[in-house]
């Protein structure tokens, strides 16, 4: 019975609980924000224009705390979206506030150089993997195996392939 | 001269000696290892006790015209101020550059002393002469700053008052440990780059010295994490934000070489076990060591802007001149030794443990190679464009999430993987209940009211991993009993386990805070997420270095008073949150602008709940411990056996009249072997 719980129906039954909870979680989470979320959440993707590196939602900052009120004011008048939030907001400041970079002109590397590394750490690691590999003899443990294994047990200084001897 | 004070002429000349120890110590260790002159080269071990001994002296001096006052010093004049209380005035001392290199020196000093100790018996061995050398020539370095271009010692005209240290970091407790932490971190992995430095030299790039530098690599990263987390818990109750981590280029700093550093802990294993990934761990501590140089100059010379630089100063040019250096003799000596690092091993599976520890590698290098581009990216378009632009929190959050999720993963089934190769049979058996537990933990959250597909990926995953590890340690004490917590393997997996519950306070806290801004009447009350919050009168505070009012705030009837306070010398008002510390949640109070004149006038109070924030410490405080854990040996020990490398080199005669002692291995102490 227990092998047949941890055998392949066990684990359908685990991908399948899995997937309902995700479901329940994806219908949950798309409830639109409260007005202060969205506050909060625009407020965390603009630069307090005063501070070292603070955003808008984190600094004490006079300036921040009236960028914060425009954000309100905008949110509450519900006719822009976030992004076009920011655009206004970033626009009316001589300084470039956004805190993720435009995907354009040299701004779009830094975003187009993680994904080159990512790439290449693919390749990278699927290549030394091949390179790596070699075919493992077919054969089993001979009895010589069996009585080195044996010897070591007794002497407590065995170990299986995960580093346990409870002959796992 | 004359005017010179006897702070100034005692610090001066504490550097001095310094820098001639470190000078005098790496001409003795590399003339002493080539000419195989055991004399010389336990003269250059003592030298080691000099550069300790003056660095302690130059700290002592300047912790002594701290407190005394000595405002003819220009440092004194520039952190120091009458009014400061003790304790702050005794962490003054890290407050700014030239005092924190001080710092640095000293636990530099004492890290090549304990060295020199712990090697006593081996200082002939010219892995141990060598790696001496290179400690030295980094002693050397930062004495070198510390005379010239951030000397704490120079004159200054006199003044009778100065201001003091940054407001900020003289408004919290934590001042006093986070810094050391995160230097005892910093500098500690000095010692692991030194012996690679050494094994690149002396060609005995085998296991050999992984193992000398095993215990000294594990508590430098021990510090490191302390000191990070220290670092997030002083910024959650000093800046008032409520936010324990920004993507300030200052954490990014501390958090790269945290990332190798995590890397090569994992990487260094796959080694000692099968001699392979030679190169690989020896750039993961070339890369480790040389981010805290380059950290130390991107926060400390002024080039980026972050909350957290306390200073700027003209050290850059020397530090990317240092830098530069190590990284280019580095790597010039890897591809010297190349012949030498190929791997004897190699990998049968990539679904194996050196397969899952290689994957764990290339994550964390991923990860650190975007956070480290997000952090020079705005010098990079400065200097192409003349034009400013920051990258901040969404850039790291929207790259992070993945990674953080595919580190949790690898969490989860690393510990069930066996080395060389697994069977589909010995997976599925070893992770079936594991996974199970990331389902418990995917239910529970949706239970108690979470939400969105990442935060539930996150928990379910980060239950998966801590079922994993759980299993591990069950299993490992069942057949050791206590010892069975003991070692790499199983002390690891309490590290993972604390790894975890960081994990899920950052997940909650970052998914789930909720907060507001009231302005709250004298004796009103508001209500927010299931609390009330009565607004009781005020209380206004006058001392000798600053002055301000608190705010006194019943929570659900539990008097907290939130405050502003303003430093007197410098005119900077700063908040001081207040905190109600739980569990399953924290209250965090900001007492915001206008300033309440009177208990009459209203008050704007921001209030922010933020899930599960206590986790994050508590964490902490599990990584630590599984740390010294994992520095113990383990149940089993390679008792006679040698490292793959054992040095196989002339053995230095103790003495000119023993003759030398050709293909005599050095002998190893016993090595504790875990998993």
């Amino acid at each position: 019975m227990k092998k047949i719980l941890t055998g392949w129906p066990g684990w359908l039954l685990l991908f399948a609980a899995v997937a309902s909870l995700l479901i329940i979680s994806y219908q949950r989470s798309s409830k639109p924000l409260t007005a202060d979320q969205r506050t909060q959440s625009i407020a965390e993707r603009i630069a307090c224009p005063v501070c070292d590196g603070e955003s808008v939602a984190e600094s004490r900052a006079p300036a921040a705390r009236d960028i914060r009120a425009d954000i309100a004011k905008y949110v509450n008048d519900g006719q822009l979206s976030d992004e076009q939030i920011i655009t206004k907001i970033d626009d009316a400041s001589v300084q470039d506030l956004r805190l993720t970079p435009n995907g354009s002109g040299i701004d779009l590397l830094v975003w187009f150089l993680p994904a080159v590394a990512f790439a290449g750490a693919v390749a990278g690691l699927t290549m030394a993997f091949l390179k790596w590999r070699r075919p493992i003899p077919d054969h089993g443990p001979t009895d010589d195996d069996r009585e080195v294994v044996a010897a070591a047990m007794r002497n407590g200084d065995g170990e299986t392939n995960d580093g346990f001897s409870d002959g796992r | 001269m004359l005017l010179a004070t006897l702070n100034a002429q005692l610090g001066t000349s504490a550097l001095i000696i310094g820098l001639t120890a470190s000078i005098f110590g790496v001409c003795a260790q590399v003339i002493g290892v080539r000419r195989h002159d055991p004399k010389t080269i336990a003269q250059g071990t003592r030298f080691a006790f000099f550069v300790f001994g003056a660095a302690v002296m130059a700290f002592a001096v300047m912790e002594r015209a701290l407190i005394t006052r000595d405002f003819s010093l220009s440092y004194v004049q520039k952190v120091g101020a009458r009014t400061t209380p003790a304790l702050y005035n005794v962490t003054a001392i890290w407050t700014s550059l030239e005092g924190s290199i001080l710092l640095w020196l000293v636990i530099l000093g004492g890290y090549t002393a304990a060295v020199a100790y712990r090697f006593r018996t081996r200082r002939t061995d010219p892995l141990v002469g060598w790696a001496m050398a290179v400690l030295y020539i980094i002693s050397a370095f930062f004495f070198v700053l510390t005379l010239f271009p951030a000397n704490p010692f120079k004159l200054a005209g006199s003044i009778k008052d100065g201001v003091g240290p940054n407001p900020l970091l003289q408004n919290h407790i934590l001042v006093l440990f986070h810094p050391p932490m995160l230097y005892l971190g910093y500098v500690g992995m000095s010692v692991p780059f030194a012996f690679a430095i050494a094994a690149l030299i002396t060609g005995r790039v085998g296991e050999g010295w992984l193992m000398e530098t095993r215990r000294w690599t594990l508590f430098a990263w021990g510090f490191l994490t302390i000191g990070i987390l220290l670092g997030g818990w002083w910024s959650y109750e000093v800046l008032g934000w409520g936010g324990v981590w920004g993507w300030d280029p200052v954490e990014n700093a501390s958090f790269l070489p945290w990332l190798t550093g995590t890397a090569y802990i994992h990487s260094v294993m796959v080694q000692e076990r099968r001699g392979m990934l030679r190169v690989w761990n020896l750039s993961l501590l070339v890369a480790t060591f040389s981010l805290t140089i380059l950290g130390t100059f991107l926060t400390r010379s002024g080039v980026l802007a972050s909350v957290h630089s306390f200073s700027e100063s003209g050290i850059g040019p020397y530090l990317l001149a240092f830098f530069g250096l190590v990284v280019f003799a580095s790597l010039a000596l890897i591809a010297w030794r190349g012949d030498r690092l190929r791997s004897p091993g190699s990998m049968d599976s990539p679904i194996s443990r050196e397969g899952a520890f290689l994957a764990n590698n290339v994550i964390f290098g991923l990860f650190a190679f975007i956070i480290l581009l997000g952090t020079v990216y705005p010098l990079l378009v400065e200097a192409i464009q003349n034009r400013k632009i920051v990258v901040g929190s969404p850039y790291f959050d929207q790259l992070g999430k993945p990674i953080g999720i595919a580190l949790l993963f690898m969490m989860a089934i690393a510990p069930a993987l066996p080395w060389r190769k697994a069977s589909s049979e010995v997976l599925s058996k070893r992770l079936f209940w594991p996974a199970w537990g990331g389902v418990v933990a995917m239910a529970v959250a949706l239970f108690v009211g979470a939400d969105g597909i990442t935060p539930i990926i996150a928990y379910g995953l980060a239950g998966f991993a801590a079922a994993a590890a759980i299993r591990q340690l069950v299993l490992a004490s069942r057949r050791q009993g206590i010892r069975g917590f003991l070692g790499r393997a199983n002390g690891g997996m309490i590290v993972h386990l604390g790894v975890i519950l960081v994990a899920v306070g950052l997940v909650s806290s970052n998914s789930y805070s909720r907060q507001q801004t009231f302005d709250i009447k004298a004796n009103s009350t508001v209500t927010f997420s299931g609390h009330t919050f009565t607004y009781t009168g005020i209380e206004k505070f006058d001392q000798a270095q600053r002055f301000g009012t608190k705010a006194l705030i019943s929570v659900d009837g539990h008097i907290y008073a939130p405050a502003t306070t303003t430093y007197k010398s410098v005119g900077q008002t700063v908040p001081t949150p207040s905190v109600k510390t739980g569990l399953t949640e924290d209250i965090y109070l900001v007492l915001e602008d206008p300033k309440p004149a009177s208990a009459a006038d209203p008050i704007r109070l921001t209030v922010a709940i933020k899930p599960m924030i206590a986790w994050l410490w508590i964490g902490g405080l599990t990584m630590a411990f599984g740390t010294v854990l994992a520095a113990f040996p383990g149940k089993r020990r390679r008792r006679g056996t040698e490292p793959a490398s054992a040095p196989i080199v002339e053995r230095i005669p103790a003495s000119p009249a023993e003759p030398a002692k050709p293909a005599n291995p050095v002998p190893l102490e016993p090595v504790g072997a875990d998993v």
